[in-house]
């Protein structure tokens, strides 16, 4: 008897109904837990829930490890691996959609070796060579360094945009006397805003989400979020860790939403993050 | 007469709010092949579908051979389905998806084997046993399906729009297939299409459909030649519709020259809706009304090679349409009566 | 940039001319791979190759990885830890495809739910997963307190059983969505089929549904695997004492500040990855490439 037959037999829906609530907790639980952590103050011994709620944790977050600065560091290394992965990816994606290039399946291979290997097994080299340039504990260095997780997949979002791009559209359009620049700017770039626009969250996540690479070449004036929720676990300062992992959360949802929009779930995954 | 193969009594299915089958009794006797026919959306996979017990009827019960079967899972009741996708097994060959239905039902290998070679000589695919049904054409599959419904000897055959994923030619190759090895085996069968044409060409009783009900069973001959409702006259070919006030036996239309002797519709008079198929109505150069001849303009006229297709204006706004011997040609505009046969006029309700 | 060769991308005539032209727009992008990963990659390459002391190759970093226990005890651990997620992750993901692929309102939602341990940061989840299975966490505090199945708390964090639920929390998600298109793109009319000619849910489950499910289960599988085997935050902050590859290599390189041996691992652990995805590219009946 298949679920179609048997669905509208009880037993069966009561199966599945405990399977998915057990389901739910599973992933969820998790959570609940990060956010009592963070909310929560005189939790102790076995209860279910704090006994008051609070938000010094966040305040200690602020005063004792300086949020705002590490705050400003991930969204600023954010910012440019997602202008350099672009900047690079874009015209890149546009040939391999659209030219005919010899050796394209080794081309594309190429691109996309970075994210077929654990980060930390390219990780190592990228550090060492960065402390030889003096690039590790600056900005543009952990930016440049999270291209290599941005890059292929702003790349391959973007071939598939670009392949999408109908080439009789734009022959139309050159038929009518468009050409170019006006060509690119008129009728290219509309039709790939959304494709490009996924490239960019791509890039921004990838960077934002990532701690390996990060753990091995920041400094102190490059913290970034993942790195000081490390450290603060580390101390051993769990609500003080909550409370940042709360505020890290809160972008990684938003965009976990946005993206939902632009994209199908399956085609979500790959690595987004790291390991 | 006996206790019929299957009976659908009072059945009801609703999905969510939607009411899918509004009480459809309908019952098939053994060795009988029956078509739903209704346009899609009408209900008629769904009762295809409480018939097997893939889904639950909200009310009434189902019936085989005077067994209730409502309760009954799908996988005890011994029902064969053919389906429109093919529904075959892709990771089986053709010999393995007709070993299957067997190996449930514990037949032993060797038996199987022979089993299998007497479907397949059946449907004429003995060469085929070993290809995968991906490798086979549309025609093929379908054949296969046949047979794998068949194997068991299951006690109804169901056949869900099994010819319309085909192509036109092999559509009718296959139909002649379905209908002589269903009636050589003498298999009590359900067909469900929304083509009229298969559904007279192949079946012994067709039941209409329309709206989650059964409007109108019937041989297919009853079924064309006396609609009961203009749904079901529409349904089944072109169609004439004519709004008549009924008085002494005697039926007219308002400011139409000529009467339709309505002696043998039946007691009440007033004012109901009259059924004529256009191939049945004759056309007379110019005006000479009576009893059975109406007097109209031709409005429009069609060369259809076999015969002329004439669209007919009888006064008032009231169109006809009539077919017509391509040998006279009546011009357009041109006034001509049009001859209908007393038997061949039946009152339908809207 | 000039509108012709743009519409006519795929016109044979002229190719080279617009090839060279098409490599120009690649080059950013190769030339940035090139300095930032394929350079850093070679150098841990031939760092591997360098005995600790003295000059010349040899491969006496890889030949002492080999010999010693407790290296091969982290490889062993490395295996355990993601062939079991990957098990765990399919025999989960299979039932719950089961009931995710029928419609149902939330299901989108659950979809989305199914999503979020493989886009929020591995340590968050980390962190959750620690409090949610501690000492005091409500875990223990339902066996304990509400299922009373339990006398007191039991010990999850840090041990290896305690390491599977987590991976498997964090990984299953690439399992889960492959298998569940993949049940999702069976016609369904071959289980009616199936279940009219007789057979009964299971039947169909194991010799209808199972079989054509099969890639599906491979490549998620697979899925699977590479993430755990590349597992990094999940071991580093919740594993104890348990320091699978990833975490090890980390710890060799920076704590015992010996590269020589953390890149020969490192090598190692790209290796056994790329032959999987070599393996995983001959299952999808493609190349990895494409």
């Amino acid at each position: 008897m298949t679920l179609v037959g048997l669905a509208e037999r009880w037993p069966r829906r009561l199966w599945m109904a405990a399977l998915l609530v057990l389901f739910v907790l599973f992933i969820v639980l998790p959570f609940v837990m990060i956010l009592l952590q963070a909310f929560g103050n005189d939790w102790f011994g076995l209860r279910f829930l704090p006994a008051h709620w609070t938000l010094r944790w966040f305040r200690w977050a602020i005063d004792t490890v300086d949020i705002p600065k590490v705050l400003l560091n991930t969204l600023v290394i954010g910012l440019l691996a997602t202008l350099f992965s672009l900047a690079i990816s874009l015209p890149a994606a546009w040939a391999i959609a659209r030219r005919r290039l010899a050796l394209r399946p080794l081309l594309i291979g190429l691109v996309l070796f970075p994210r077929m290997i654990p980060e930390i097994t390219f990780a190592l080299g990228v550090a060492k060579v960065f402390y030889a340039l003096n690039l590790n504990n600056t900005y543009i260095g952990i930016a440049l360094a999270h291209v290599v997780l941005a890059a292929p997949f702003a790349v391959l979002v973007l071939i598939s945009t670009f392949e999408g791009v109908d080439a009789r559209l734009l022959e139309a359009a050159s038929v009518m006397g468009s050409s170019g620049v006006s060509l690119m700017t008129r009728v290219i770039l509309p039709m790939a805003i959304p494709g490009i626009v996924a490239a960019a969250i791509f890039s921004f996540l990838s960077s934002y989400n990532d701690f390996v690479l990060t753990l091995l070449l920041y400094g102190p004036q490059t913290t970034t979020l993942p790195v000081q929720t490390y450290l603060s676990i580390g101390n051993g300062y769990t609500s003080v860790a909550g409370a940042i992992s709360v505020i890290l959360l809160i972008p990684s949802m938003a965009f976990l939403v946005a993206m939902l929009r632009l994209v199908k779930p399956e085609n979500l995954l790959g690595g987004l993050k790291g390991a | 007469m006996s206790t019929p193969r299957l009976e659908v009594e009072h059945v009801r299915k609703s999905f969510g709010g939607l009411e899918a089958l509004r009480d459809v009794s309908v019952a098939v006797q053994a060795g009988e092949f029956l078509t739903l026919l209704g346009p899609s959306g009408c209900g008629k996979t769904t009762l295809m579908r409480t018939i097997t017990g893939y889904l639950r009827p909200d009310g009434g019960s189902i019936r085989m051979d005077g067994r209730d079967i409502t309760d009954v899972p799908t996988h005890q009741r011994n029902m064969g389905m053919v389906f429109q996708s093919f529904a075959l097994f892709p990771h089986l060959t053709v010999a393995g998806n007709l070993a299957f239905p067997l190996s449930l039902r514990g037949v032993s290998r060797s038996e199987q084997q022979l089993r299998v070679a007497e479907a397949l000589r059946m449907v004429r695919l003995e060469s085929l046993a070993d290809a995968y049904p991906r490798q086979l054409s549309g025609g093929q599959q379908q054949r296969v399906g046949l047979a794998r419904a068949l194997i068991y000897q299951p006690s109804v055959l169901l056949l869900d729009e099994p010819l319309s994923n085909l192509d036109l030619r092999m559509r009718e190759e296959l139909r002649l297939e379905i209908s002589e090895i269903t009636r050589r085996l003498g298999i009590t069968s359900v067909y469900v299409t929304h083509d009229q044409e298969e559904a007279f060409a192949l079946s012994d009783r067709v039941a209409v459909m329309s709206q989650g009900q059964i409007v109108q069973t019937g041989t297919p001959r009853e079924i064309y030649e006396h609609p009961r409702t203009r749904f079901v006259a529409a349904f089944i070919g072109m169609s004439n519709f004519l709004p008549v006030v009924v008085s002494g036996g005697v039926a007219t239309v308002e400011g139409v020259a000529g009467t339709i002797d309505a002696s043998h519709l039946g007691e009440p008079s007033g004012p109901c809706t009259l059924f004529i198929r256009p191939l049945d109505i004759t056309l007379v150069a110019g005006e000479d009304p009576g009893v059975n001849r109406l007097v109209c303009r031709v409005v429009d006229a069609v060369f259809m090679g076999e015969r002329m297709d004439y669209v007919l204006e009888l006064g008032a706004g009231l169109r006809l349409k009539g077919q017509a011997d391509p040998g006279v040609v009546f011009a357009r505009d041109s006034r001509v009566t049009a001859v209908i046969p007393p038997g061949k006029v039946t009152r339908i309700t809207d | 940039m000039s509108a012709a060769p743009l519409t006519r991308p795929l016109r044979r005539s002229g190719r080279a001319r617009r090839d060279v032209a098409g490599w120009f727009l690649v080059l950013p992008l190769l030339a940035f791979l090139l300095v930032v990963f394929f350079y850093p990659m070679s150098t841990t390459v031939v760092r591997s190759l360098k005995p600790s002391h003295g000059a010349g190759l040899s491969l006496s970093q890889y030949v002492r990885l080999f010999d010693s226990a407790s290296e091969r005890g982290v490889m062993g651990l490395t295996f355990l830890l993601s062939v079991s997620s990957t098990v765990l992750s399919v025999a989960l993901s299979v039932p719950l495809a089961l009931v995710l692929r029928r419609k149902f309102t939330g299901r989108s939602l659950l979809e989305i739910l199914m999503l979020i341990p493989a886009v929020v940061p591995g340590l968050v989840g980390a962190l959750g997963l620690l409090f949610l299975y501690g000492q005091a966490g409500w875990f223990n505090l339902l066996l304990v307190q509400v299922l009373h199945v339990a006398s007191q708390p039991v010990h999850i964090n840090y041990t290896i059983p305690g390491l599977m639920i987590f991976y498997v929390w964090m990984f299953f998600p690439y399992g889960g969505l492959v298998i569940l298109s993949g049940l999702q793109s069976i016609d369904p009319g071959v289980e009616e089929a199936s279940t009219v000619m007789g057979a009964t849910g299971f039947q169909t489950f194991r010799r209808v549904l199972l079989p054509l499910l099969k890639p599906s289960l491979w490549s998620g599988s697979i899925l699977v695997f590479l993430q755990a085997f590349g597992a990094f935050s999940i071991p580093l902050i919740a594993g104890g004492n348990y320091q699978p590859l990833a975490v090890r290599i980390y710890t060799v390189a920076t704590v015992f500040l010996k590269w020589h041996e953390a890149s020969a691992m490192a090598v190692i652990m790209g290796v056994i990855q790329v032959l999987v995805l070599v393996l995983y590219g001959r299952l999808q009946g493609r190349s990895v490439a494409s």
